[in-house]
């Protein structure tokens, strides 16, 4: 009887897959640590959105804050509230005048609003809300500052916040 | 013919992956504007002392309105200090001239987390 044994044969010329173990398992940690890397990348690039939007707040209101005692402008109090020499030409910083309180707008700068402002004076004679509105928003900061109005010491409290 | 640098396209990954992780370990930096804002409270403080030269005891009760760890220094002497010391500070001096040109030179210190 003439059998022929069964077998494979070897072929160099054909290339197949090399399957191990090994490879298997650096093919897992390498997805796993894509993963987690991809995941990493999410929550910082979360994180550095939520600080650019604070930091515009921040910024905003500050920059609010300060312009109203440092400033005077008589068409908007918001942007400058401070008594102005008009002999010597020049702003009293830190001085408010109540009487521009009055003439106070909103301002919206990229969607940022000013939400209150409010003025108290150390001896409580003097207390105005000279800015109110009623917008909702989750995303607010305060500023307080230190001021003269009408000679007493009084102070500022700016409330900035995000349109939502 | 001499035998060249051999890098691999897995190598490359690898290496770009390693890079990646190793700057993710150093966390974020907290981007605030604190400083300039306690600066700026500070220099209130100052510009109104320097209008109605107050005692030592009004300076006290105008400062704790804005900060709650704060120590005043008037003439190089230690008014006082409420609160505690911290990591940071923020401080800021001007000599203020009465209406008799007498000089005080005041410096106020916050602290802060």
């Amino acid at each position: 009887m003439n059998t022929t044994p069964n077998k494979k044969t070897f072929c160099a010329g054909t290339k197949g897959m090399i399957f191990s173990f090994d490879a298997m398992i650096a093919f897992i940690i390498m997805l796993f640590m894509i993963s987690v890397f991809a995941l990493t990348l999410g929550n910082y690039s979360t994180q550095v959105l939520a600080q650019e939007q604070n930091f515009f707040l921040e910024e905003k209101t500050i920059f609010v804050a300060d312009a109203f005692v440092k400033n005077y402008n008589s068409d908007n109090a918001l942007l400058g509230g401070c008594i102005i020499d008009l002999d010597k030409k020049r702003v009293k910083s830190n001085e408010i005048s109540s009487a521009l309180l009055n003439n106070t707008k909103q301002i919206e700068i990229e969607g940022f609003f000013v939400k209150e402002a409010k003025i108290k004076s150390l001896d409580k004679t003097i207390s105005k809300i000279f800015l109110s509105d009623n917008r909702e928003s989750e995303q607010c900061i305060a500023i307080k500052r230190f001021v003269l109005i009408d000679g007493k010491k009084a102070l500022v409290l700016i409330t900035g916040c995000l349109i939502e | 013919m001499n035998k060249g640098f051999i890098f691999s396209f897995e190598a490359a990954i690898s290496m770009l992956l390693f890079g990646l992780m190793i700057t993710m370990i150093f966390p974020m930096q907290a981007v605030s504007l604190k400083e300039l804002i306690i600066l700026q409270q500070e220099n209130d403080l100052l510009k109104l002392w320097s209008i109605n030269y107050p005692s030592q005891n009004e300076m006290e009760i105008d400062a704790k309105q804005l900060f709650s760890d704060t120590e005043l220094f008037v003439n190089n002497n230690n008014v006082f200090f409420t609160g505690n010391k911290k990591d940071n500070s923020v401080s800021s001096e001007a000599i203020i001239f009465d209406n008799y040109l007498n000089e005080t030179k005041v410096r106020v210190v916050v602290y802060f987390d």
